[in-house]
């Protein structure tokens, strides 16, 4: 792939972004303020919202591609190891078949996710060239892969033009020591090929009964104690008192464990800000999607906004995580799932 | 996770060796989001009617690649993929008697930066409350031997 030209270690769109926003500067302050701010997120979706229609055959990877288009998803997230028949060889007949669909149907490659399993910077330093293949900009990197190994392979991505993205993932905190170590080594290396990756699941502000019920049915969490915390967490009873009734009804290590989930699920988006500069893309987690659009733990209607205001770029990509949780005894709806979820993005977004 | 794909009865028979029946084989999936290489299936086991099978008995098909699960633990270029058949061969001379049997598969799937546990009882306790690890399953499913 040819690499655009470059001003003073831009890219061509960057430059011109850079000048059109100093040109939007030198509007008046009154003028621009009455101008609300408009959205630079973009919407996409990550196949794994799809992995029980890939598993069992039901979507081949072009009715993904073609059911993400169709719902103005353009920006693909995919997990090589679950949608690349063959993986860990990606022939260049693939390489070709991959770059057809995405013509096709006017997506984009957004983010390819890497795990680390037993293979180390060896098989970092393969994905990014894999990820360059394939024209995805961005690899999302699990949150245990070391800082070393990232360091290490950070000359090839930067040769690659692909950037490498840290998740964030609830319970993970936005101003905890894990996130502290990334930031510095990002200030310390200061790439514009390493970054961060949010994921939704930092918001969870109220119960998510899909995720409880299936450790009810599980047998994990007792039902009347775990209803309990979600209903004493909806009233704002303080987290003692709860935690304090929580081993008066026979809570165990579980049931505490669900009551921290629950008190402490909900981080302040403004822990955000000072991690702006990093933040490239995030994952739009869903449990549990309405009729009426909304997701029933996670208030984007909050989040996204929020987003916006400060001035955040890159995209949402649908992850749905409902699949896992209700499998075991329901059926699977995660075409209509995420549908719901792009519909309500785009309400938030104006596109 | 996927368990109730983990163990198909498509397929399900004796396998035969001139004429003689020398064992069985069953159609399985992986219980896991994703493919892995081989080398991180921890464990896999069969049991059919309650007996328990050897892992030295065990033979895993891909494609038209056989391994022993000790061979398995070397092979890190080769993906069990996702919703991918395998073809899991017991040796049992005579093979089962046709009709219906009870068939339990369990699979642990090794992720994460850690290595997991090795002894048997840990092992065990691995598989109480699979939803809380994706990668680990265990089923049971009565399916009919057709000779």
């Amino acid at each position: 792939m040819e690499h655009e030209q470059k001003h003073g270690g831009m890219t061509r769109k960057e430059f011109l972004q850079v000048v059109a926003t100093l040109a939007a500067a030198s509007i008046p302050v009154g003028t621009a303020c009455r101008t609300a701010p408009t959205s630079k997120l973009k919407r996409g979706v990550s196949f794994y919202s799809y992995q029980a229609m890939f598993f069992t055959g039901q979507m081949s990877l072009e009715d993904l591609v073609a059911e993400a288009a169709s719902i103005g998803a353009f920006h693909i997230e995919i997990l090589p190891d679950q949608n690349i028949p063959g993986f860990p060889r990606i022939s260049d007949e693939f390489v070709k078949q991959w770059q057809g669909l995405m013509q096709k149907y006017h997506t984009v490659p957004d983010a390819y996710c890497q795990h680390q399993d037993i293979f180390g910077s060896e098989r970092l330093l393969w994905d990014i060239d894999q990820a360059r293949r394939l024209g995805f900009p961005c690899i999302r990197l699990m949150a245990y892969t070391p800082m070393e190994m990232v360091e290490k392979c950070l000359a090839n991505a930067e040769k690659a033009d692909v950037t490498l993205v840290w998740e964030i993932h609830g319970p993970n905190r936005l101003d905890g020591p894990q996130v502290e170590g990334w930031v510095k080594m990002m200030e310390r290396l200061n790439s514009r090929h390493l970054g961060l990756n949010p994921d939704f699941s930092l918001w969870e502000k109220k119960a998510s009964p899909v995720k409880r019920d299936v450790q009810i049915r599980a047998g994990v969490l007792n039902e009347k104690i775990a209803k309990y915390i979600d209903q004493a967490c909806d009233e704002q009873v303080p987290q003692e008192k709860a935690a304090a009734e929580v081993a008066s009804m026979g809570g165990g290590e579980r049931e505490k464990a669900y009551l921290t989930s629950r008190y402490e699920g909900y981080q302040d988006p403004r822990k955000l800000l000072p991690l702006k500069p990093y933040v490239r893309r995030f994952h739009g987690k869903i449990y549990d999607m309405t009729e009426d659009f909304r997701e029933s733990s996670i208030p984007y209607e909050e989040i996204v906004p929020f987003l916006i205001q400060n001035g955040f770029e890159g995209t949402i990509v649908t992850e749905n995580e409902r699949t896992r949780n209700i499998m075991d005894a329901f059926p699977v709806d995660e075409v209509e799932q995420v549908r719901r979820h792009q519909v309500q993005l785009q309400k938030l977004l104006g596109a | 996770m996927f368990e109730e794909y983990m163990l198909d009865n498509r397929e399900f028979c004796n396998v035969r060796q001139d004429g003689k029946a020398t064992g069985f084989q069953v159609k399985i999936r992986i219980p896991y989001y994703r493919g892995v290489c081989l080398a991180m299936i921890q464990d896999l086991r069969i049991a059919v009617d309650g007996e328990a099978f050897p892992r030295d008995v065990l033979k895993f098909t891909l494609g038209d690649r056989t391994y022993t699960l000790d061979e398995m633990k070397q092979v890190t270029d080769v993906n069990w993929g996702f919703g991918q058949f395998a073809t899991l061969t017991v040796s049992k001379p005579g093979g089962l008697p046709d009709g219906p049997h009870s068939v339990e598969v369990r699979t642990i799937v090794a992720t994460g930066p850690t290595p997991g546990p090795t002894d048997q009882a840990a092992v065990e306790s691995r598989y109480q409350f699979t939803w809380s690890r994706p990668g680990i399953g265990k089923v049971t499913k009565k399916m009919t031997l057709v000779q």
